[in-house]
């Protein structure tokens, strides 16, 4: 199982390694965005800054996890239906969306950090942030996406079925980034509640993904 | 099992259950109450003369009204002189009571408690800020008997903020939880539905799911007219509304979703699968996060809901019949909507058999 696991999730890196461009216009689209925020507010609080930051990267993240679904079409996906377990094609794509979110997250800070350099430090906590965030997030929008992807308009359809369930993931993030700006440190409490938040939506997501994979 | 949604005699149970709570819900009077006190700040020692504002009283001359200002749990005082201005004021008149200053308290919040022998007793917590005051203090003495509670009488309790606002129990929290039960039911037939695909189960989840709606919607605009009666605006940012909010998007989410599937085992499938996810996620936000953080509304922060004085026997009463009635009269109109459903499905089937 941990091998096809593996190879899986290899494969998924693979096919998004090929089709680079949709990567490139992601980390562009990112760049741009970060652009434009500056050229509206050049200066910004930690506070506003904390909550541009997240929320423009729950409307990014949406677009990112769209993605993955998009991998298989009719035939592959009934040769992969063959050769591995649902679970194991719920964590690959988890695992996937969570790197993918790694990247992006951390390239739209760096990008913002470039703009507005002077009024911040790059603190490493905040990557501690980032990484928390690609974990939680990814955990609200895999199933929802594995259901919008039967969907015409599946961009629409998953922003307002995954939405309601990225609002508290997203703002606990917020909250977190507002003690660790203005505090310095971020409760364990926070932690506790984010982390159970998103151990209970993988958990129901691989109760319920067998019954959505089947075609 | 299904014999049920054919008979009568629930339907017109709901019927005369939410007759009688909106009838009742809105006659039955309120408990008299203080409303004001004319002069708040007062000084141990010093001559007191307070106007005193009722709420609800038909008090007549000559009526034995007592007024008590109680300091601490062993210190009360029996005001002397208690006149009737008007049926709804009294002045109270009387040299106020000193008390021993020590360093650290220099003043105490002291009721003002008001007992008439029909109307019973009326409690008004902080009435009175009194400081120690530069006067001759004398030593605190205390009221060895209260005079007995009155009779038990159909009457709502009287509480500062809520006032006849109370009735509002018996429509936002009873329509809530009509909805939660309704949900429950949806919930149900989702997991029934996945582990064994009928339509006819998915009929009953999308019905329930749609009346679950169209309650929540209720409570929605019930609870904002509240917030607006009591706490001064339609929506504030509050935990528990936000989440509760979140949790209506999940839903209004789950019937577009159903509109944008056209087939209709696809549709039962994905809609089942999302309604689960949907209840499991809705319960963290609804139920346990508003009790984490601090929360204006009851229930949260460790301010009571439905349990101690909140919820006194008058309003149970009405309050659960409310509750059965919502959850029934939601019942019936899921179960229109399922046959409405099931005739579609049959329908559906004639035509591809033939």
């Amino acid at each position: 199982m941990l091998q096809s696991l593996f190879s899986q999730i290899k494969t998924e890196l693979l096919i998004e390694y090929r089709s680079w461009a949709q990567t490139a216009s992601l980390l562009l689209f990112t760049f741009v965005l970060s652009y434009v925020i500056y050229k509206v507010k050049a200066e910004l609080n930690p506070i506003e800054f904390n909550f541009i930051y997240w929320v423009f990267l729950m409307l990014i993240s949406i677009s990112i996890v769209i993605r993955t679904e998009g991998h298989t079409d009719e035939g592959e996906h009934m040769l992969v239906y063959t050769l591995i377990s649902p679970i194991t094609a719920f964590i690959s794509r988890y695992v996937f969306n969570v790197i993918y979110l790694l990247i992006v997250g951390t390239g739209f800070y760096l990008t913002l950090y470039l703009f507005y350099s002077p009024q911040f430090d790059l603190t490493w906590d905040f990557f501690v942030l980032i990484f928390c965030g690609a974990l939680s997030i990814g955990a609200a929008l895999s199933f929802t996406a594995s259901i919008a992807r039967h969907l015409a308009g599946q961009n629409t359809i998953l922003s307002i079925l995954s939405i309601p369930v990225l609002i508290p993931v997203i703002l606990m993030l917020y909250n977190m980034g507002v003690s660790q700006f203005m505090q310095g440190s971020v409760e364990l409490s926070m932690f506790l509640t984010l982390l159970s938040i998103s151990l209970l939506s993988i958990a129901l997501s691989l109760i319920l993904f067998p019954m959505v994979w089947r075609r | 099992m299904y014999g049920f949604i054919y008979q009568k005699w629930w339907k017109i149970l709901t019927l005369l259950m939410l007759l009688y709570v909106f009838i009742a819900g809105f006659l039955v009077p309120l408990r008299p109450g203080i409303l004001e006190v004319s002069e708040s700040r007062v000084v141990g020692g010093d001559s007191l003369q307070v106007f005193v504002t009722t709420y609800n009283t038909q008090w007549q001359e000559g009526d034995l009204i007592q007024a008590f200002i109680k300091y601490d749990s062993v210190h009360i005082w029996s005001v002397p002189g208690v006149t009737l201005q008007r049926r709804n004021k009294l002045l109270l008149q009387g040299r106020l009571l000193g008390w021993r200053s020590n360093s650290r308290d220099q003043y105490v919040d002291a009721t003002l408690i008001l007992h008439h022998p029909r109307d019973g007793f009326m409690v008004m917590p902080s009435a009175f800020t009194i400081t120690a005051g530069s006067g001759e203090l004398e030593a605190p003495i205390w009221v060895e008997q209260l005079p007995q509670r009155a009779a038990w009488s159909w009457k709502f309790p009287f509480r500062s903020i809520l006032y006849e606002t109370i009735r509002n129990t018996f429509f936002h929290v009873a329509i809530w939880m009509a909805m939660f039960v309704l949900l429950v039911v949806s919930l149900v037939y989702s997991i029934k539905y996945l582990l064994n695909p009928r339509l006819e189960y998915d009929a009953i989840t999308s019905s329930f799911a749609h009346v679950a709606i169209v309650w929540g919607t209720m409570g929605m605009i019930t609870g904002s007219l509240w917030a607006r009666a009591t706490w001064g605006t339609f929506w504030t940012n509050d935990p528990k509304l936000n989440m509760s909010a979140v949790a209506m998007m999940i839903y209004v989410a789950y019937a577009i979703l159903r509109a944008s599937i056209n087939d209709d085992d696809r549709r039962a499938q994905l809609s089942s699968a999302y309604n689960i996810f949907a209840f499991m996620a809705m319960i963290p936000l609804v139920i346990i996060i508003p009790r984490l953080t601090s929360s204006l509304h009851p229930g949260n922060g460790g301010n009571p809901a439905l349990g101690g004085e909140d919820l006194d026997h008058t309003l149970r009463l009405i309050f659960y019949p409310a509750v059965i009635g919502y959850t029934l009269l939601g019942v019936w109109m899921a179960s229109l909507l399922y046959r409405l459903r099931r005739i579609e499905i049959r329908n559906l089937i004639a035509s591809l058999q033939d």
